[in-house]
Formats: C-alpha cells, sequence, structure tokens
C-alpha cells in the first residue's frame, strides 16, 4: 500500500464529487426551509445528525484512566502564544526548549534532545511526529493556532487508545469543526523581533457540507546573534460532509511552506565549522479523510486514511576547512519522510454500564535521506496495529478501565501494550484513580537505519550508525491520582504521584569504528540506559468569580538513570511551575498573565557550559474586543532575559500586537 | 388510494343487535363516522393512526368508522365529498393537514367539528386565528398539540438539575411571544431565567454566546429559525464546549446531543385522540379545548450525561416524579 498515490488521488476525487454533487441539490432545501415562517413538524418529529458522537465526547477527568489536562480555546488565547509548542508549558511535567528559533522541542519527563521521541501527537486523529527521527517539528506543522478547538493531553502512556508511540503522553489536537467559523477572519500580528503574521479564514455552509480554509503567512527573525529566522506560508482546509443523518465525511488538506534559518554564526564561536548559516527548505503536506457512521451516541464506526509529506531541503558549503588545505565541500541533509495510515474504530455500548472500542490499522512510513541514511533508496517501515480497550462500571462508584494494543511492526516485530486503570468516585466531588500500564517505543527508521558520514576529502567522519538488532524501548507507568471539587472555595484539584520504569532507552552511544579514519569511533544506536522517573503534578483550578479563573500548575520531577551512555538523569528540571491567571477588567478589557518558572535542564547532547540555566518568565496579554473584531497586546517576558535550551538562545522581552477582524 | 376502515364490532353483523344498541344507548345510536386528514406515507402520522385505533379496540363498547383520507388527495379535483359528508368528527394530523382541510370549500361540512392532532401549539394560534377572523366563528376548533407545556419542561429541569439555577433561552422571532409565560414558570420554578431573541440566523451563535457567559443550562425552544436540522450542529458544538448541558424537545434532538428531553410519541398522541373522540361521542361532538399531550416521554443522553460529569436520575423516576406533580392524585 506504499505506492498508492494513485488510490489516494481517486480517493480524494470522489471525495470532492460527493461535495460537489450534493452541494446544489441540499442548497435548494435549505432555502426553502428558511423561507417558510411555519414551525416544521419536522423539527420535532424528523431525524437529525448525531453530533455529539462517542468520539467527540470527551471523558469527565474524574472517569478518564489517566491523568489529563485540557487546553481550551480560552487559554490558548489568554496564554498569549504565538507557537503552538508554547502552550504545553501549561500543562505540569511538560517542558518546552527553543532549539532554535523555530525547532521546539516538547517533551513529558525529560529524555529529550532536539527530537522529543516519547510522545503521540495527534491532530484530529492524524498522527504527526516524524517518522524519520521522532518527535514533532511543531513550526512545519500545517496548522493556524486559531482553527484550534481545544488540546487534551493525557500525561501517561496510553497505547491502546492513541497508537503507536503514546509512550510518555499524548498530545491530542482538536480542530474547530467546519460549522463553528462561518464567515470570514481577518487577523493581523506584528511585534518586535520581526514578527509579522497575516491570516485570512473563511468559514461557510453550503446545505449539508460545512467548510473552511485559511491562508496564512508567518515570520520572525528568531533569537538575536542566532541564523534562526522563519517564513511560513500555510494553507489549510476543512470540510465536512453530512450525506444523511447517520454519516458524515471529513475531508482535511494542508499545506506548510517556507525557508528557515539554520547552522551557526561565526560569532557563535562554533564547535563544528562544517555546520556554519545555511538555509533549510521546508514542504509540509498532509491529506486527511475520514467517515464516520453514528447510529447513536453509543455507536460509532470510522474508516480514517491520512497521508503525511514532509521535505526538508538543506544543502549548502562548507567555509574552507584548514585542515584539508582551506578546501570547501558541499553538504546535505535533505530528508523525505512520508507515513500512509489507514485506520478502523468502532465504538460501541452493549450495556449503560459497558463501553467498548477496537480498532485496527495499518501504517508505512517512509524516509529517503542519502546523507542521513547512506543510501538514495526510500526505506520503508511497516507497522500493523490492534486494539482494543473497555470501561466497565462495576458500580455507580467503581469504574475498571482495561485495554491492550497488539503491535506488529518491521523492526522489532511483534510486541504487545496493556493497561489497567481504576477509579473510585468516592462522591460527585471527590475521586481516586490508581493505574498500571505498560508501552513500548518502536525504534525510527533514523535509529534503525542511521549511516551517517562525513567525507572531506580522504577523511571518513562516521558520526552515526543504527542498528538492527534493537529492542523496543519498555516503559512500566504506575500512577495514583486524586481529583477533588472545592465548589465553596471555587477550587479544582488534580493531583498524581507516579512511578515510571523505563527500560533499554535507545541511546548514540560511543563505539569503536574502525572505518572511521579521524578518531576511530562512531555513535551508533543501541538500547543502553534504563531510568526510573518519580514524581507528583498538580493542577489548581480556581474560579473566584465569572470574571476571574486561575490555574496552577507545578510538577516534580526526579529522574534516576544509569546514566551509562547518556546523562539522563539531569535531562528534566526538577521543579516546574505554570500559572494563567485571565481577569475581565472594566472598559470591556480582557487581561491575562503567564508565569513560567523551571529549574536548569540539560537537554541530550548539550555539554555542560553550553546548557540553558533555570528560567522565570512572565507574559501578559489585554485585549479589547469590540463588534466584530478584538484588538490585543502581547508583552512576552517582561522579566530579565532567559536562556532557551542553550546559552546563546537568550529570551528577552519582545512584545507584538494583534488585529483580528470578523467578517459575518 | 388506501382506504383503512375500522368496523365497530356492533355495526357489522345485523340490524337487530343494531336497534338493542339504539335502545340501549341513545347517545351511540349508531357507530360514529370519523375522518381522519394525514399523510400515511409519514412515519409519525402512521403511528398516531395506529394509537388511534389499538386505543379505541381496547374498549369495545362503542363503534367508530375510521376514514383516513390521505393528505395528498386533497391537492388535486379529486377530492371526494362524501368522505367528509358523514363525518361526525374530522381529524387532521400535522400542521399541513390542519392548514388544507380547514380550507375546505365544502358548505355541508362547515360545521363540522375540527380536531387538530400532532401540531405545534404555535402553528394551532396561527392558523385557527387567520380562520376565525375569516369566516365561520361558530365551527368548533380543537387540537392536541404536539409540544409539551412550559411548566411541565421547567418541572423536569428542577428535577434532573436542582443545582442549576440559571437558565438560558435563545428564542426567535416566532417563538418570542412564549417570554412572559416563559417568566412566569421560571419565576414558580425559583429558575433564573436568561433570554435573548435572534434576529436571523446569521447572529444565532452570538447570541447564543451571549446567553451561554450567563447560563448554568439551555432550553431548547421550538422555533422554525433557531431550532432545526441545519443549525442543530452549529448549537451542540457550542453548547458542548462551554460544557452547558442543553434540554432538547424530540428523540432526535437527544440522539444528536441533547442531555436530555419530555416529548410526545406519535402513538401516545393517538391514544389521547381516541380518549378525545369517545369523549366528544358523549357530549354530541362538542369538543374539549385544545390540550397538550397528557402522555409523554422522558429520554436522557447518558454518553452527554456522563461527559458532562452530570449524574441524573434515571428515566423512570423522573417520569414518576413528574407525573406526581402533574397529577397529585397519582
Amino acid at each position: 500500500m506504499y505506492k498508492n498515490s494513485h488510490a489516494l488521488k481517486v480517493a480524494l476525487l470522489t471525495c470532492l464529487e460527493i461535495m460537489l454533487s450534493m452541494t446544489g441539490h441540499a442548497h435548494a432545501e435549505n432555502s426553502k426551509e428558511t423561507g417558510t415562517k411555519m414551525l416544521s413538524d419536522e423539527d420535532f418529529l424528523g431525524k437529525m445528525p448525531v453530533v455529539l458522537s462517542a468520539s467527540r465526547l470527551s471523558q469527565p477527568p474524574a472517569e478518564a484512566p489517566a491523568a489529563t489536562t485540557l487546553i481550551d480555546r480560552d487559554m490558548i488565547n489568554a496564554s498569549g502564544a504565538r507557537e503552538l509548542a508554547d502552550l504545553f508549558r501549561l500543562v505540569p511535567g511538560f517542558q518546552v526548549g527553543y532549539a532554535s528559533g523555530h525547532w521546539q522541542t516538547v517533551t513529558y519527563h525529560g529524555l529529550a534532545d532536539t527530537y522529543a521521541k516519547r510522545l503521540q501527537v495527534l491532530v484530529d486523529g492524524r498522527s504527526v511526529y516524524t517518522p524519520a527521527f521522532g518527535g514533532v517539528q511543531w513550526s512545519d506543522l500545517p496548522l493556524a493556532l486559531d482553527d484550534i478547538e481545544r488540546i487534551e493531553v493525557i500525561r501517561g502512556p496510553n497505547m491502546a487508545s492513541y497508537g503507536a508511540n503514546a509512550f510518555q503522553g499524548v498530545i491530542n489536537i482538536i480542530t474547530r469543526h467546519a460549522s463553528q467559523d462561518a464567515g470570514t477572519r481577518i487577523k493581523a500580528i506584528a511585534g518586535s523581533k520581526g514578527v509579522a503574521e497575516g491570516f485570512l479564514r473563511h468559514g461557510g455552509t453550503n446545505g449539508n457540507l460545512d467548510y473552511r480554509f485559511t491562508v496564512g503567512h508567518r515570520e520572525d527573525n528568531g533569537f538575536d546573534n542566532r541564523n534562526d529566522s522563519k517564513r511560513v506560508s500555510l494553507a489549510t482546509l476543512r470540510a465536512d460532509y453530512r450525506p444523511n443523518t447517520n454519516d458524515t465525511v471529513m475531508f482535511q488538506f494542508g499545506l506548510n511552506t517556507g525557508p528557515r534559518g539554520m547552522g551557526e554564526l561565526p560569532a557563535q564561536n562554533n564547535p563544528n565549522p562544517t555546520n556554519n548559516e545555511h538555509t533549510r527548505t521546508v514542504n509540509s503536506r498532509y491529506e486527511q479523510l475520514r467517515w464516520q457512521r453514528s447510529m447513536n451516541a453509543d455507536q460509532e464506526i470510522s474508516i480514517q486514511f491520512f497521508h503525511n509529506y514532509h521535505q526538508a531541503s538543506e544543502a549548502w558549503l562548507t567555509p574552507p576547512l584548514k585542515i584539508i588545505g582551506g578546501a570547501q565541500f558541499p553538504m546535505n541533509e535533505d530528508v523525505t519522510a512520508q507515513r500512509y495510515d489507514l485506520e478502523l474504530q468502532h465504538n460501541l455500548s452493549p450495556f449503560e454500564s459497558w463501553r467498548f472500542v477496537w480498532g485496527a490499522s495499518t501504517r508505512v512510513d517512509q524516509v529517503t535521506s542519502p546523507t542521513f541514511l547512506g543510501t538514495t533508496q526510500t526505506l520503508n517501515h511497516r507497522l500493523h496495529r490492534l486494539f482494543a480497550s473497555s470501561e466497565w462500571r462495576i458500580t455507580p462508584a467503581w469504574l475498571l478501565n482495561m485495554g491492550a494494543m497488539l503491535e506488529k511492526n518491521d523492526i522489532t516485530n511483534t510486541d504487545i501494550a496493556p493497561r489497567l486503570a481504576v477509579n473510585y468516585l468516592i462522591n460527585e466531588h471527590h475521586s481516586l484513580r490508581a493505574s498500571v500500564s505498560k508501552a513500548l517505543r518502536t525504534p525510527v527508521i533514523y535509529e534503525n537505519r542511521a549511516d551517517y558520514k562525513a567525507t572531506f576529502g580522504p577523511l571518513r567522519n562516521q558520526l552515526y550508525l543504527g542498528s538492527n538488532t534493537l529492542m523496543p524501548e519498555t516503559i512500566v507507568s504506575q500512577e495514583m491520582g486524586y481529583l477533588g471539587n472545592f465548589p465553596a472555595a471555587h477550587l479544582a484539584l488534580d493531583i498524581k504521584i507516579f512511578q515510571d520504569e523505563i527500560k533499554g532507552l535507545i541511546s548514540a552511544g560511543q563505539v569503536s569504528y574502525a572505518a572511521d579514519n579521524v578518531d576511530g569511533k562512531t555513535r551508533q544506536f543501541l538500547n543502553g540506559d534504563n531510568a526510573t522517573i518519580r514524581g507528583a503534578e498538580t493542577q489548581i483550578k480556581y474560579t473566584p468569580q465569572k470574571n476571574t479563573q486561575v490555574i496552577l500548575s507545578y510538577a516534580y520531577t526526579d529522574i534516576n538513570s544509569s546514566n551509562y551512555w547518556i546523562r539522563y538523569s539531569t535531562t528534566a528540571p526538577a521543579n516546574s511551575l505554570s500559572l494563567l491567571a485571565m481577569q475581565n477588567l472594566p472598559g470591556n478589557l480582557r487581561g491575562s498573565l503567564g508565569y513560567y518558572q523551571t529549574d536548569k535542564v540539560y537537554y541530550i547532547g548539550m555539554v555542560t557550559k553550553e546548557s540553558a540555566g533555570a528560567m522565570k518568565r512572565l507574559d501578559l496579554r489585554l485585549a479589547r474586543p469590540f463588534r466584530g473584531g478584538e484588538i490585543a497586546v502581547v508583552a512576552q517576558n517582561v522579566l530579565d532575559g532567559y536562556q532557551e535550551y542553550r546559552y546563546q538562545n537568550v529570551f528577552d522581552s519582545r512584545w507584538y500586537a494583534t488585529l483580528t477582524l470578523d467578517l459575518q | 388510494m388506501p382506504r383503512f376502515v375500522i368496523n365497530g364490532v356492533f355495526w357489522k353483523p345485523h340490524l337487530l343487535l343494531g336497534l338493542l344498541l339504539l335502545i340501549m344507548s341513545p347517545a351511540i345510536a349508531t357507530a360514529a363516522n370519523i375522518t381522519i386528514v394525514a399523510n400515511p406515507q409519514e412515519d409519525s402520522h402512521a403511528e398516531l393512526i395506529e394509537g388511534v385505533k389499538a386505543a379505541l379496540a381496547r374498549h369495545p363498547g362503542n363503534g367508530f368508522n375510521i376514514n383516513i383520507v390521505p393528505l395528498a388527495s386533497l391537492d388535486n379535483n379529486s377530492i371526494r365529498e362524501r368522505d367528509f359528508l358523514d363525518a361526525d368528527l374530522i381529524v387532521t394530523v400535522g400542521t399541513t393537514a390542519a392548514q388544507q382541510a380547514g380550507q375546505l370549500s365544502i358548505p355541508a361540512i362547515a360545521k363540522t367539528p375540527l380536531l387538530h392532532a400532532l401540531i405545534p401549539k404555535i402553528n394551532f394560534d396561527s392558523i385557527t386565528q387567520r380562520r376565525r377572523t375569516e369566516a365561520n366563528p361558530a365551527r368548533d376548533l380543537s387540537a392536541i398539540y404536539l409540544d409539551q407545556p412550559l411548566p411541565r419542561q421547567f418541572d423536569l429541569l428542577r428535577l434532573a438539575l436542582p443545582q442549576y439555577k440559571r437558565l438560558g433561552v435563545v428564542l426567535g422571532p416566532a417563538s418570542q411571544t412564549l417570554l412572559p409565560d416563559m417568566e412566569d414558570a421560571a419565576e414558580k420554578e425559583g429558575l433564573h431565567l436568561y433570554s435573548r431573541t435572534a434576529r436571523n440566523e446569521g447572529s444565532l451563535i452570538a447570541t447564543l454566546n451571549d446567553v451561554l457567559a450567563e447560563s448554568d443550562m439551555i432550553l431548547a425552544i421550538p422555533d422554525p429559525l433557531i431550532f432545526n436540522r441545519y443549525t442543530v450542529q452549529n448549537l451542540l458544538l457550542t453548547t458542548y464546549r462551554q460544557k452547558t448541558p442543553v434540554i432538547g424537545f424530540s428523540q432526535a434532538y437527544v440522539r444528536a446531543g441533547a442531555l436530555m428531553a419530555v416529548y410526545s410519541t406519535p402513538t401516545q398522541i393517538g391514544q389521547q385522540v381516541a380518549e378525545t373522540l369517545r369523549l366528544a361521542a358523549t357530549k354530541n361532538w362538542k369538543l374539549p379545548a385544545p390540550q397538550y399531550p397528557h402522555n409523554y416521554t422522558i429520554t436522557i443522553n447518558h454518553q452527554v450525561a456522563r461527559s458532562l460529569g452530570l449524574r441524573l436520575p434515571n428515566e423512570n423516576d423522573l417520569q414518576l416524579r413528574l407525573q406526581q406533580i402533574d397529577n397529585p392524585s397519582l
């Protein structure tokens, strides 16, 4: 199925045809309907589509099998974030680092370098971590912040429900349904550090078809003294079509292209002279088609197909290298990565006390990169999955969640990932949860097949080497949680304590390698270290009155690792804290404040003297909505500058202003 | 055209028995002729007619000839006057039948009483208002509404969601006349009512957001502009986003994603039509005043309730408690 771009085209054309053929008819029906002033008996007796279907309904936190954090539309606005990655600072235990102005790494409980490989990240059910290296290239996602409805973050493994790579946690991004954005929105952002953004969004309804398209351009200069500017052109389309009251078809298309600054400026005392400043041109796009049949709120079947395409072109010339007689050498780090994925899912609730989801999926990941993989061939990684999870309400107070996923892949063959959770609802305000789950991380293509060598004349420097004997990383996660509501005090409290045992962490360990004639060594991927992560996390939501909301997150994380190949134990901050406060002010003003504080973190591969220090950051936002729009001003980090990821990346004060116009 | 005829048990056998009946029970001397104008192709109409027949069959003491006249036959010139001439009473099913049957130009039936079934109150009011001013003020008109009385809906809110006090309502141009009654009903239940009127479909979501900011729950009020198949999607998504439950007015609404609804099925309304027929037959076809449905059903969308973190009493409990309020003698 990996050569099925023809099948994809056919599927897309068919979808488009259905939409076009139905719109004329449906429109006529609609205008007839609204033309009559009399109430229709049909409004009482006729059928209606299932709008809040099983997959659209979110689980109440007290009944969820793991700790969850919800980032809703109001929080997205109030945070003042301009980059999607920044939102995860609001989630306890998450850390966000800017390796450069456009290269963010988002991880839960450390263990990350520029790629955070141990999270599943879904956008409307589409898995977006890169098949080449793992991790998400956040700036390359074809996604406008304004199109996001909410983000559900599951803090803990859950492969049975969220699929491959749901190892330490899951980020589940849900975009707005096309019907929610009727009309035209024009948005412009301008600010310091070369920040300039413009968006145009138009949404409409044509009978049974709801559609939305967004086009936008974003650019900024990145950090001072770094070659890390970005220019992003993006376009997305979402169409939701209802041929009848039971079926819905969703189609999405997205595109993100543009140049990004890479490499080190000469002034940066560059330890790697061949990584001089250059440009990376990104071409990222996707297509997604989902058919869903909702028999009722209890039962639903869906079939989804998507294709992700990510191409990065990165070719440049080294400066004259003294050790090779002042010669210059061409460099190339082109990578093309694709994912084809087909999934079937069936939700059902045979009894009121029992809900069940099962499904199957098949996927092909493809990567082409002559430099990183040492071959011009495209390498494939196939993955098949069977999954089931069930929720049984034994009594009104006791809830049992069970799930398992069976995975078969090309690299590590067949693995199983089970989980079990028990929730005890003490009363309507208090609940307890205990869960244990096992999950796996299958190596990505680079870890399996890396063959990255730099050849400069007679010198052959073997930088990385893959391994075909890798085992999947495993995690056994145990957690206990408490959720409490204190209406009189206007407080909602969520506490989690946990212990994660991670075995066989895949690390690039330094080993002898004879073919390398520079130092006789290379870095080879191997199942090296183990780590035990313990900690406690809390979220507190305080809503003293309608116009005030305060959300506090705090996490304490302790990583105990063998540290043999990699010093994993310092890759998460011991303490991290975030606070988001929203307050409506007189004069129809909306004020908000975001405060973030974390202890020092070392990302993998950073030597001590290069690493960023602890951080404190205060963001302020003031907005004034008016009829048909909003104007807002955001100041990011009004405190002293702090370092992001490494010491050169100084995040000093910056500001931007936003003008939003909503035309009906 | 198919014709369905119920033959009264005592009418068919022979004249002697008929005579005997005449002596014993002067009020129902002969079988009554009831003409029902409906669209039998419509599931809800067929269901209602079945409900009428089943309820009448449970009381074999008197005879009713039920003559079904398809709605489509009124449209053209093939209308058969004799379908109506013998009728002691005409029952219409649905709003369209109510409109058309009232306009029949058959002078001989100008005084035949009309009972409109399966009709929203707002439609009945607008049809009868027009008709009364036009002609024939003396004709006996009545109805069994399709919608539920406001106090019943408000009672349900209090029973199911006692913790919520702020009730939000979005009205449209057609439904805003209900506001005074709603304010009364809200006051009786100790609810704080917050209502706004949307002028057109374009301002619906803005109006809804305005109401959502002030409400713990939303009561859906039937209005051709506000709550229909085309707006339901947006409406339920917007309210769900605010984690605010919607109380609907039909089974389909609950299936779509409303938290719950109280409504009457066509079968339940059919039973009430039959009761009304039996009553009218003993009163020389004098119809009672228009009435709301006596029998109703409560449906809860348990998945939505769960997702909103709401624990509701079950449907049977709610129904029993609501019936006790409706009729304290039970």
